[in-house]
């Protein structure tokens, strides 16, 4: 039994149960640690499996969330050099550059989701990486194409608009 | 009961983190359902708009998202934010950002020379000679004396540096002003706004000037001097002495095979500064040896870089030691040479950045035509724009200099 790894269930705000290995879960997010780590005294005599409420998390997000944790934290699966490739060269690779780049390759409302989630969860690598793709998004737009596709409101009274275009009209 | 409920766990956007009650648990469902059909990225926590600030390269990029919305302005406006990446000075007053290629108008008057910036501003020469340095951001325009520029006709090389704080540049500045004739005679000027006291150069010509670690360094083809500055008869900064602190080998045109070709070669030398240590920056470039004379200029490009630190506990007169990595940084060669942090700018780490800088008049030649990035690691040089831009030739001659844009907004450079 010892030899057996041990199990913890995430439950989303959508009331959906996920399993995942709690080594692999606990080197990935620094909120569920700290939640296990709050849980285990009353774990040590007990056989229970825990089941840890996520509930800014749906469960789309978190399967995704835990897709990326188990690619990136689980020993057995990690190869290469983990934390050194969010910014390689070009032709300076990292296995794990492919999957990333896929991974991030949604829309906007789920990368939205998977920033807040890595943000709660405290999860660095994937908020890194979903901060970057964020950012990507960002690249080269003009204001009025970054608010269609964000969503975002010109909440600007006119003064402040001709102040923000004045300040500095190079850019716009 | 539901009301009050409601009230108490309708989660706003700034408190993510609430705690749903059971009843609470169909609300917050609802409200996730109503998020994904209504997105707001208004919503974005102000941390994660600084977070996502910061991984924008573009310094253009990072004006338009700080212009966004109120919210996102006033982060745009508080987050300190890691250096950008440079943008590259063309000649008819208007910048260039790279990768992307995107042109900036600045309105800088176009009928001046552009030598290269210090800090936020821009040496300018006017036809007439005078130097002056302008922030295009806010447009004000600091006039140096017209002595500062002693031989205004037949000067080829500008350089300036400045003794003060490059962002706080006032009337009251010191800047030192290295100019370098046709004939490769140097003369170095100390100088305020108010006037100016040159030094003429006793030992032939000086390719760069530095102001590192309270030190004034000058390099030759082959030494390396340091400048005392003192005070003249009438109290004013002058240069007192100059000590050559390094001595090398001379700098001499040497023939190299390249690809089976053979290449008339030679390096040309750039001084740079990171964390109080002094470099020299060594650019072997050289031109095909059969072409025709009138062609060798246009046609001269770059085939690697040297990096050498300066170590005076080297025990023998070449105080250089060369250096195999530039680590996380990448470096911006040109007139006003620099390192930046690779990662934190989006530039590529242990490469060099570079843009031709030998003027000589070629009216017609392409700006972009010596221009890449070399890497320290394999060797190679890739294109350093996307796409070439075209840009309208103009009637006088010169290159692209870096520029390297830092304040985010004009109303506080």
């Amino acid at each position: 039994m010892a030899s057996e790894k041990k199990v913890v269930f995430l439950r989303s705000s959508d009331g959906e149960a996920f399993e995942v290995s709690e080594e692999v879960i606990s080197a990935a997010s620094v909120t569920i640690k700290g939640m296990i780590d709050e849980e285990s005294p009353s774990r040590a005599d007990t056989a229970a499996t825990t089941t840890l409420a996520i509930p800014n998390v749906t469960a789309a997000t978190l399967s995704r969330v835990l897709h990326y944790v188990n690619k990136h934290f689980d020993a057995a699966a990690v190869v290469g050099r983990p934390d050194d490739y969010i910014f390689c060269a070009p032709g300076d690779e990292h296995p794990l550059a492919r999957f990333d780049d896929d991974f991030v390759d949604v829309d906007n409302d789920t990368l939205i989701d998977l920033v807040h989630a890595a943000e709660y969860l405290h999860i660095k690598k994937l908020f890194d990486l979903t901060c970057k793709a964020v950012a990507d998004k960002l690249k080269g737009r003009t204001i009025d194409q970054i608010r269609e596709t964000f969503g975002i409101v010109n909440d600007y009274t006119v003064e402040e608009e001709v102040e923000v275009y004045r300040e500095n009209s190079w850019a716009f | 009961m539901w009301a009050i409920n409601f009230h108490r766990v309708t989660p706003h956007p700034k408190h993510r983190h609430f705690a749903p009650t059971t009843t609470a648990i169909s609300i917050s469902i609802d409200w996730f359902w109503r998020r994904r059909h209504c997105p707001s990225w208004t919503d974005l926590h102000p941390e994660l708009v600084g977070l996502v600030l910061r991984r924008l390269p573009s310094f253009a990029d990072r004006v338009r998202l700080g212009a966004v919305c109120r919210s996102w302005r006033r982060v745009a406006r508080q987050e300190p934010l890691p250096p950008p990446l440079p943008w590259l000075t063309l000649l008819d007053g208007s910048f260039i950002s790279i990768p992307s290629g995107e042109i900036h108008r600045m309105h800088v008057p176009n009928d001046v020379f552009i030598h290269g910036s210090v800090g936020q501003w821009l040496l300018l020469r006017r036809l007439s000679g005078k130097l002056e340095l302008m922030n295009p951001f806010s447009k004000n325009v600091i006039k140096l004396p017209k002595s500062a520029n002693p031989c205004p006709t037949n000067s080829i090389l500008y350089k300036l540096v400045s003794l003060s704080t490059p962002q706080d540049l006032s009337l009251n500045s010191l800047f030192v002003v290295l100019t370098t004739s046709m004939v490769f005679k140097s003369v170095i000027s100390i100088c305020r706004p108010s006037a100016s006291i040159a030094f003429r150069v006793p030992d032939g010509e000086i390719r760069d000037i530095i102001f590192c670690d309270g030190k004034l360094y000058a390099l030759s083809s082959n030494k390396l001097f340091v400048l005392e500055i003192g005070s003249s008869y009438q109290g004013k900064p002058s240069i007192s002495s100059m000590k050559c602190v390094s001595y090398s080998v001379k700098n001499v045109m040497i023939d190299r095979s390249i690809d089976d070709k053979s290449y008339h070669c030679v390096y040309w030398s750039y001084l740079a500064e990171y964390n109080g240590k002094l470099f020299q920056v060594r650019r072997l470039v050289g031109f095909l040896s059969t072409l025709p004379t009138k062609d060798r200029i246009k046609n001269t490009r770059t085939f690697s870089f040297e990096i050498l630190e300066l170590d005076m506990t080297i025990n023998s007169p070449n105080k250089w030691r060369r250096l195999d990595t530039l680590g996380d940084q990448a470096l911006f060669v040109g007139t006003n040479t620099k390192f930046l942090p690779a990662s934190e700018c989006g530039a590529q780490k242990d490469c060099i950045y570079f843009v031709c800088d030998d003027e000589h008049g070629i009216w017609d030649a392409d700006l972009f035509r010596d221009s890449g990035v070399f890497n320290m690691r394999n060797g190679t040089i890739t294109p350093l724009l996307l796409d070439k831009p075209f840009v309208r030739p103009r009637g006088y001659g010169g290159c692209p200099t870096w520029f390297f844009p830092t304040a985010l907004y004009s109303s506080i450079v």
